[in-house]
This record gives C-alpha cells, structure tokens and sequence, in this order.
C-alpha cells in the first residue's frame, strides 16, 4: 500500500493510517504462524521418535497440529501473504489493460472478495461464540476446547477482509484520480515474488 | 447460463490479476449464490475454510517448504554442484551436464523448481560464463534443471496433485523417482548433442585426479542423509509422508546449524517465507474447494465426462489432445494455478478413460515441467534472466532444445507407463 489518502463515498478516508496498523498486526500474525510451523516440525519429530523408541507416539499430536497449529499457519499469514503480493496472480495480460480499467476490475475484485471474507470471518465468530457458550471439546479423549480454532478463523479472516477492504479503496480511488494510489504487483520479470511459482 | 456467467467472471478477474485463489472464490460463490441462494452459500462459506486447513495430512506443504528454505540456507547445493562438476567436468560441456546433475541432486532434498534454479544460477551459471561457455546453452541448461525439483521427491507439486486428487501422496512421490532419473539423462544428452553440433559452445574442463574425485564424494553425504530421511522412509514405510515431511525439515535444519548458517535471523525469515507461501497454496485450495461445489452442483465434471464417454475416439488420442491442452495451458498460467483449476474436472474423466491417477499426477508435473520455461509465464527463465542479466529471447532460445527433449520423454512416458508406475507397485 502506498499510504496514500483515498476519496471513498465524498469522505477522505486515512488508509495510509489504517494500512500501516493493519500490517504491524498482520507482521504479528505472520511471526505466530511461523512459530507454528516451528512448533508442527518439533512435535512431529517427537512423535515418531517415541513412537519408535519407546512404543508410545503423543496421543495429541495429530489433534494439537490439525484444530490449532494448522489453522494458526493458514490464517494468520493469508493476510500479510495479500499485503506482500505473495499471493499468485496472472500478471502477462495487465500490462494491455488500460491503468484505470486495470484499478477498476481490481477494486471490483477486491471489493467482492472483501465481502467474501467478511462472510467467513462472521461465520467464523458465530461459531466461536456457539462453541464458547456450550463449552465444546475437540474429542473426549483429548478435552482441549474448540474455540480457539474458530478464533484464529475470524481474526486471520477479519484482518484480511479489512486488507482487501483497503485494496479496494486504493484500486477505486486510483481509477477515479487517474494514478496510482495504491501498489500494484510486481511483474514477473522483476518480480520479488517469484519464489512461490510452481513449486 | 449460469455456468457461463461464472466461467465469464473467472477469467475476467484472472486476466485483470487479481490473484487467482480470490478469483476462483469470488466466481464460485456467484456461482453458488446464483444455483442454491445466499443460505446455502453461506453455509458453504460457514464450513470449507476451516476443512482447508484442519487436517494432519495437510502439513506436509509447510514442511517440504520449510525443509527447502534451510537446504538453501545450508549451502549443500553449491557442493553438490562442485562434486558434479569434479566428476565430468572434464568431458565437453561436462560443467553443463554437471549442472543437470546437481539439479536432480538438489531436486532430491527440496521440492521448489524456482528455488532450485535460483541456486544453480548462481553457483553452475557464473562457472560455466568463466569456462567460456555459450550463455544461451548455460542459461538454457540452468533453467530446465531446476524443474527437476519439481518431480523429484519430495515434489510439493505431486502432494498437492495427491491432496486434490485424494490419492496416496507416498506413491506419487515414489512414481516421481523414474521419470526424474529420464528427465536428468534427457538434459545430459540433449546437451551432449548441441556441444557435438557447436562444438564452441562449451569447451572441455579440467581434469580431476580419482583422489580429488572421491574428496568430492565427502560434501555429497549430507544430501544423502536427508534423501534417505525423506524418500527412503516413505519407500519403505517406516514413516508416511506426512511424518517424513516434518523428519526432513527437521534433518535439513541440523543441516542448516552443522554448517553454522543459521542463526536465529535467518531461521525467523525462514519459517516467515514458508509461513507466507503455504498460506498462499492453501488459499487457492480453499478457492479450488468453493468453486468445486459449484462445479459438482452445477454438473459440469459429469456432462463433460458423460460427453468425452460418448465420442467414439480411442482413450489415447483423448489422452494426447489433454496433454496438449496442459502443455498450451503452462504457456500462460501458473503450474500450481492449472493444478488446482483442472484436476477436479479432469481426473474423473481421465479415470473413466481407464488411465491410472498415479501415472496422471506425474505425467501432467512433467508436462508443467514445459511450462515453466516457455515463453511468456516462465517461471524458471525469468529467474536465470535476473541472476545473468541475459536478455530474455536468448534464454528461450536457449532452452529450446531442452523443451524438445521433455516432448519426447512424455511421449515416451505416455506410450510406456510402467516406467512410471512399476517403483510404486513394489512398494
């Protein structure tokens, strides 16, 4: 984002204010996610060398990784991932858009999927709020509570909602002032970006 | 009707970038929202992100990722190189075929073909521009090598073919193994070919002594520890893959600490950059799960497959006009994209067929392999473009040949599938 004022509905709108917070909480998010992934590696290790050792794997690995530390990895770095432009887009065809066409389908993309995940991070709470109220347990063999995973749900969620939120702005305000306002990808032949191609 | 309109809005916001797992979400929830209403849209909405995401199979994307991150941290892959280059060096082109080796080497400890051409770029590339060698032929040879990563095991491609397809991921990983070993000697070859056509294109290294040679052999340990940490278990079933993922991160980040690269800084970016990438993939899994639905519910897989049923050609020429459809698809898209976007609708087709969905998974990774160093989405030349500052065009040129010799190897893989289907049988 380039922390540029955008004109939403006649109001001025301080994305650069905004944006700059939003992504210190996504930095945050992001370092949790990767301390998941840590964390993923340690136990696995742990549980097939006691497993093999001494005949008695964790009985809780497969539950600790699948309800809290996978859904930590996925949702608390979709957003930083948006923020970064890690999330892989088709970019040979823009280049022979127009820049404001180019802004306006992006800010219409944005929008709806801003809406989308709005959605999800709202379904996400419900249920957190279901699950909180009725004390709901992963297993009866492992009494760990679910709520948390609706928790990382609607936060990862709700941060990357508000970040295409602000692509939208950025995008729409950039195709009614006719310049950019807001960042757009890298292209592939210079592209920051292109380690995650095809791997 | 509404298949087109979804269809339509698809492409409409791949072609502007937006990036493709919202695009694919976006279309597919119109796509609900228009065959079944808002409250089965979001019901939809209410239970698919969560199931992305929570399960224990799932893990071996963050993992293979991260144990790619601290193999290139360790440096292994510029010894790897080195020993290659150490045993046929000497032979003309012998640094170039090293790098094809090195290559299938480094493909062996990570599954990530731009990593692995980032690496060779900037350890066999600078090595064979100081010998003399023709840039085109250098840059061509880096550039198809790192697609080995690709089809190597571990190959995060094939375990994201295992995870859509819901296949065995332990014997996909395993089928990769022949082809891989044909796609290095396909390189090898093609390269001895051009240096016997020009022959000034490459000149002949230096010879090494047997005891140089074997010295060389000390730095290829490690790699073959982490191998056998990750491949070795999964073939002969000490582990799954899924464990094996997390053994081999693990193994490659005592690696990384044996070599004294890590440090807590570089460890931090490591697990940020795996974080970051597996949350992209898992995105576009979740946008491939939302417009799955509507593809079911709409009963497009069914009609296409009822359709394909009914024409009266023999299962191999459909087979041959799909391969061609992937190889002109990988011109344009990203390979994990065109994973994602096809598999759900191909393979039910490509099984009524009577095709095995092993053979499928490693046949279309080979033919991605093509994509990912053809004009205009190539991944893998855009890489070596930006170590070599070589002007595109001359790189595609260069890697031309190469892209002939991998027509050739599906072709043959096509005709004789036991060469990727008989490594699995035994386990």
């Amino acid at each position: 984002m380039s922390g540029a004022n955008a004109m939403a509905g006649g109001q001025q709108v301080d994305e650069g204010m905004l944006s700059r917070g939003l992504g210190r909480f996504e930095h945050a998010c992001v370092a949790l996610a990767g301390l998941s992934i840590a964390v993923i590696m340690l136990v696995v290790v742990a549980d097939v060398t006691m497993r093999y050792l001494i005949h008695r794997p964790l009985s809780w690995s497969y539950d600790l990784i699948g309800s809290y530390l996978m859904v930590a990895v996925f949702f608390l770095a979709i957003s930083d991932t948006l923020q970064s432009h890690g999330h892989i887009a088709i970019d040979i065809f823009a280049p022979a858009f127009n820049r404001r066409i180019e802004h306006l389908g992006l800010g219409i993309g944005y929008g709806a999927s801003a809406v989308l995940i709005a959605v999800i991070a709202w379904q996400g709470w419900h249920r957190l709020v279901q699950a909180q109220a009725s004390g709901d347990l992963i297993s009866a063999t492992v009494p760990w509570p679910t709520w948390p995973t609706y928790a990382l749900l609607a936060l990862g969620s709700a941060a990357m909602a508000l970040r295409c939120a602000l692509r939208t702005l950025g995008h729409l305000g950039s195709a009614v002032a006719g310049r950019d306002l807001v960042g757009l990808p890298p292209r592939a032949e210079t592209g920051e970006h292109a380690g995650e191609h095809g791997e | 009707m509404t298949v087109t309109i979804v269809l339509l809005l698809l492409v409409v916001f791949l072609v502007i970038g937006l990036p493709v797992a919202l695009a694919m979400s976006v279309a597919g929830a119109a796509g609900l929202y228009l065959l079944g209403g808002s409250g089965f849209l979001v019901g939809i909405l209410r239970t698919s992100p969560l199931s992305t995401a929570n399960s224990y199979e799932i893990i071996t994307i963050p993992m293979f990722i991260l144990m790619a991150e601290f193999v290139i941290l360790s440096g292994v892959a510029r010894d790897l190189f080195r020993a290659a280059t150490i045993w046929v060096g000497r032979l003309r082109g012998g640094v170039a075929m090293a790098t094809a080796l090195a290559g299938a080497g480094f493909g062996a400890i990570s599954g990530s073909s731009t990593a692995a051409a980032a690496t060779l770029a900037s350890t066999s590339l600078p090595a064979m521009i100081e010998q003399g060698y023709d840039p085109k032929l250098a840059g061509g040879v880096v550039a198809i090598s790192g697609t080995l990563a690709m089809l190597i095991p571990p190959s995060i491609a094939l375990i994201l073919y295992g995870i859509i397809a819901d296949i065995p991921i332990g014997e996909l990983l395993i089928g990769g193994i022949i082809p891989g070993i044909i796609v290095t000697l396909a390189i090898i070859l093609t390269v001895a070919v051009l240096v016997r056509i020009e022959p000034a294109a490459a000149p002949a290294g230096r010879a090494y002594t047997m005891r140089e040679k074997f010295a060389s052999l000390t730095r290829v340990g490690p790699m073959l520890v982490l191998f056998l940490s990750v491949t070795g278990v999964i073939y002969s079933g000490i582990a799954t893959p899924t464990e094996a993922s997390g053994l081999g991160a693990f193994v490659a980040m005592l690696l990384a600490m044996w070599e004294r690269k890590l440090t807590l800084r570089t460890f931090f970016e490591a697990l940020r950059s795996t974080a970051q990438t597996s949350s992209m993939i898992l995105l576009i899994i979740l946008g491939a799960h939302i417009f799955g639905y509507f593809f079911t519910l709409s009963r497009v897989t069914n009609d296409l497959t009822a359709w394909v049923g009914g024409l009266d050609a023999p299962p191999m020429a459909i087979m041959v006009v799909i391969l061609l459809g992937y190889i002109v698809l990988g011109f344009f898209m990203d390979q994990i994209a065109i994973l994602i976007l096809t598999v759900p609708v191909m393979l039910p087709l490509v099984t009524q067929l009577g095709f095995d969905p092993v053979w499928f998974g490693v046949i279309i990774v080979v033919t991605a392999e093509v994509g990912m160093v053809t004009p205009p989405m190539g991944m893998n030349v855009f890489v070596v473009a930006r170590y070599t500052r070589r002007p595109l065009g001359e790189l595609f040129r260069g890697v031309m040949p190469h892209v002939w010799a991998h027509l050739i190897v599906i072709a043959l893989m096509t005709i004789f599938p036991a060469l990727i289907l008989w490594l699995p049988s035994t386990m």
